[in-house]
């Protein structure tokens, strides 16, 4: 007997439009999100049943829906199209796949034929199983039961849904009429057939499930190598104070947890003082940072041996039995209960830099692990290397963090040492100054009152009697502002800015001349016949600029360039310092005859302990700080120093003589003092 | 006939009187009529006794034993700042005017003496910083002391 072929296999939009809305409501079921394009599989169960002898219908249990069409009612014929089309009818054919599936999912069989309680037929169902997860039934090869009993059930049945639906006496029965009886042999190529169709599909849908999944993780992999980007930015940024560190390093945990699927996480790093043998649970995710932030643990010798002798890239997960027992898993639960109760296993992560180990980073899963697509697999290469990148990231940068500290705690050293070498020379110094300066005063004095003072004195030695207490004054002098230098570097990040005191100069001329002053016992010593201050040019900037009178900061720079030009000054020549307004800016400049300042070094003698190749011919002595300090002062100023390379003056004797300008720039006040 | 004018009276104190001296002489020939001494606390005394019209202070010196031991750091223990307080604290002696000679370029010492002299006198302190030659400080000291 030859049947009729009806599938009913379609897309998910179904005729009625009430239920259309609810079909498109719902969440896709998991064969959906398999299969994706319903109505590509439609045509290929249709080709492949396309000698089928009945209807088919394919169940989808996680939705509760069967997979059906707009085409489904007239696809399904007569018999079927009423019944299926009937509210009530569906309504109990659900309840029937409902409990087959059920059967199915006990036996793990590969097909089912039972007896149909809605309508008394034998149905052949075939289940779909996609990653051993059964994800729909196929119910197809619907035949009329033979056996008289099952006959005579069949045959009440269908008056039952006659009644039922207020269908006319033997409607039904005669639609029936047409579908196959189970003796009938093409019944059995049939389910054949379909068995096969199923086991194809099955292969078809684990291999798009496992393409799904691959393109899954690897869109957690690329989100978690974002965030691993991001951290590396802020980790990174040896700047930043210790609490943005924690802040960025929190902020990574929070970025990973989603992706992995963890509920919670924290970086714990050992205890330091008197804490070593505690770690502290530092940047926190998932947990309010106010309870746990800074909290110390007592982590167990054996955890503490395995993160000791961890590899690198080395990934703990511990054994479920050891949960329980963790310091920070017992903590979460009693302090935060609704967290604490959907801790599942702890994944643990060790921050290596090198050969430190500044720590472990903490995950806790979710005890309701979400499917694997869901979140990024841990326990897959990817998935444990992007961990391990993780606590690497957080322990190279928390190392690069402990490095900075050390070297600023190792500044602050120097400079407290150097503040207290530079302290110790500067009295002393000071001191010797001012008994070379008191005695030279005194016996100036006496000599004017008592000429014949020296009387007995071989002229000679009353000269170099002189020259000595000079040369004392001058050298103590010296060493002072060598020190004073020191000082000046040491300080010169501690932003004195705030704490000068800008004063208007009044008499600008008058502090220059006293500058030039102070130095020419120097220049004399070094055969320079002056260092001069010329008044006309610089008067027109009395009371125009402003110079820092604290610590004597101006006198300070200006004397820097002062000596300076005095070291590198030919014999029989002289040093002058000039000014002139120029646009917004009051303009002093210090010029000097001497060794060659060559082009491109104008701006490298700037440069702290730089001294050029002719400065270091001369065997002057210097440090090659003066002008760093000099220019530190300036710009303190608000203004400039800059050089300019020397241009050729003459010839003395057998050298080139050059002559060099350096130039402040000090910004112009108003008139009115503004 | 005018009465010759009374010497002015100035106390220099600095745990180092030999690195002091020749400023005291400098002053000395200018007709000032100096004390030395080097102990903070014999100085606080010779002061309460009155009579001084300018006082020079190393700005760190050995800690008096008067100072509180809630001073941890060791430079703030040691600094004139507390001298200053002592001084001040005295309303006699409030208007003394202070000259600091220091080699010192810690702000966070000089901070705090700055905000001891404003605090008890609305004024900024005077400090000078070594080396200081004695012609700068006779000029100060002229200055302050009229």
């Amino acid at each position: 007997m030859t049947m009729a072929i009806l599938l009913g296999i379609a897309t998910l939009s179904i005729g009625n439009d009430a239920e259309s809305a609810v079909a498109m409501s719902r969440p896709p079921s998991r064969f959906e999100q398999i299969v994706g394009d319903t109505e590509a599989f439609r045509l290929m169960l249709k080709g492949a049943l396309r000698d089928a002898s009945s209807p088919c219908l394919v169940w989808l249990p996680d939705a509760g829906q069967f997979l059906s069409g707009r085409e489904y009612h007239a696809a399904l014929g007569a018999f079927f199209g009423l019944v299926f089309g009937h509210p009530e009818g569906e309504r109990r054919y659900r309840a029937q796949a409902a409990a087959i599936t059920g059967r199915l999912e006990e036996s793990g069989a590969d097909s089912l034929v039972f007896a149909c309680e809605v309508t008394g037929l034998k149905v052949v169902a075939v289940p779909v199983r996609v990653a051993e997860t059964l994800a729909a039934v196929l119910f197809c090869c619907a035949m009329r039961p033979t056996d008289p009993d099952d006959d005579r059930r069949f045959r009440d049945a269908v008056r039952g849904l006659e009644e039922a639906f207020g269908l006319a006496a033997g409607q039904l029965h005669q639609y029936a009429a047409h579908l196959p009886d189970d003796a009938d042999p093409g019944v059995e190529r049939a389910v054949a057939r379909a068995r096969r169709v199923i086991a194809a599909l099955t292969r078809l849908c684990a291999d798009r499930l496992a393409l799904q999944q691959a393109q899954q993780q690897d869109r957690w992999r690329l989100k978690a190598i974002g965030a691993l980007q991001v951290a590396n930015q802020h980790l990174n940024d040896l700047s930043i104070s210790w609490d943005a560190f924690w802040r960025a390093t929190a902020r990574l945990l929070e970025d990973l947890s989603p992706i992995i699927g963890a509920v919670c996480g924290l970086v714990l790093v050992p205890g330091r003082g008197t804490r070593r043998d505690m770690h502290i649970a530092t940047a926190v995710c998932g947990l309010p940072s106010e309870q746990f932030a800074g909290r110390l643990y007592r982590l167990d010798d054996a955890l503490l041996g395995v993160i000791a002798r961890a590899e690198h890239f080395h990934i703990l997960h511990t054994p479920n039995d050891d949960l329980a027992q963790g310091p920070v898993r017992r903590s979460i639960i009693e302090q935060v209960p609704e967290v604490g109760a959907r801790l599942g296993r702890e994944v643990l992560i060790p921050m290596f830099f090198e050969d430190q180990r500044n720590g472990l980073v903490v995950f806790f899963l979710s005890n309701d692990p979400a499917p694997d697509s869901d979140v990024l697999v841990i326990d897959s290469s990817t998935g444990d290397s992007i961990l391990a990148q993780s606590g690497s990231l957080i322990g190279a940068a928390f190392n690069n963090r402990q490095f900075v500290q050390r070297r600023h705690q190792q500044h602050k050293f120097k400079r407290a040492w150097l503040e207290t070498v530079t302290h110790q020379f500067v009295a002393p110094l000071s001191a010797v100054q001012g008994h070379a300066e008191l005695l030279t005063n005194r016996l100036a004095r006496w000599e004017n009152k008592n000429p014949k003072l020296f009387a007995n004195w071989p002229e000679r030695h009353i000269e170099q009697f002189w020259n000595s207490l000079t040369a004392i004054e001058r050298t103590a002098q010296y060493a002072s502002r060598l020190a004073y230098n020191f000082s000046r570097v040491v300080y010169q990040d501690k932003e004195l800015g705030g704490d000068l005191e800008l004063t208007v100069a009044d008499d600008l001329t008058g502090e220059l001349i006293q500058i030039a002053r102070d130095f020419q016992g120097s220049a004399r010593e070094n055969r320079i016949l002056k260092v001069e201050v010329d008044t006309p040019s610089v008067a027109p900037l009395n009371g125009r600029v402003a110079i820092i009178t604290s610590d004597d900061l101006f006198r300070q720079a200006i004397g820097n360039l002062v000596d300076n030009a005095v070291k590198y000054s030919f014999e029989n020549t002289a040093i002058i310092l000039r000014g002139r307004l120029e646009k917004d800016w009051g303009v002093i400049e210090v010029i000097n005859e001497g060794i060659r300042l060559a082009p491109g070094e104008e701006t490298r003698i700037f440069e702290y302990e730089y001294r050029t190749p002719e400065a270091r011919a001369t065997y002057a002595p210097g440090t090659g700080i003066g002008l760093s300090v000099a220019r530190d002062i300036i710009v303190q100023h608000g203004g400039t120093l800059t050089a300019r390379p020397s241009v050729p003056v003459r010839k003395l004797g057998d050298r080139q003589s050059w002559l060099t300008t350096f130039t402040i720039r000090l910004p112009l006040i108003d008139s009115d003092g503004s | 006939m005018t009465q010759p004018t009374a010497r002015k009276r100035i106390l220099m104190v600095d745990d180092q009187l030999d690195y002091i001296q020749p400023y005291a002489e400098a002053l000395e020939d200018e007709d000032f009529d100096v004390t030395l001494i080097s102990q903070v606390d014999s100085a606080l005394e010779m002061l309460r006794e009155g009579g001084f019209d300018v006082i020079i202070l190393d700005m760190l010196m050995p800690p008096s034993e008067g100072v509180h031991e809630d001073f941890e750091d060791l430079d703030l223990r040691k600094s004139g700042g507390w001298v200053l307080s002592q001084i001040r604290e005295d309303e006699r002696l409030r208007d003394v005017p202070i000259i600091f000679i220091t080699a010192v370029r810690d702000t966070r010492v000089r901070e705090w003496v700055e905000q001891t002299e404003r605090a008890y006198t609305g004024r900024d302190p005077v400090i000078l910083t070594k080396p200081v030659t004695l012609t700068q400080l006779i000029k100060i000291v002229r200055r302050v002391s009229e």
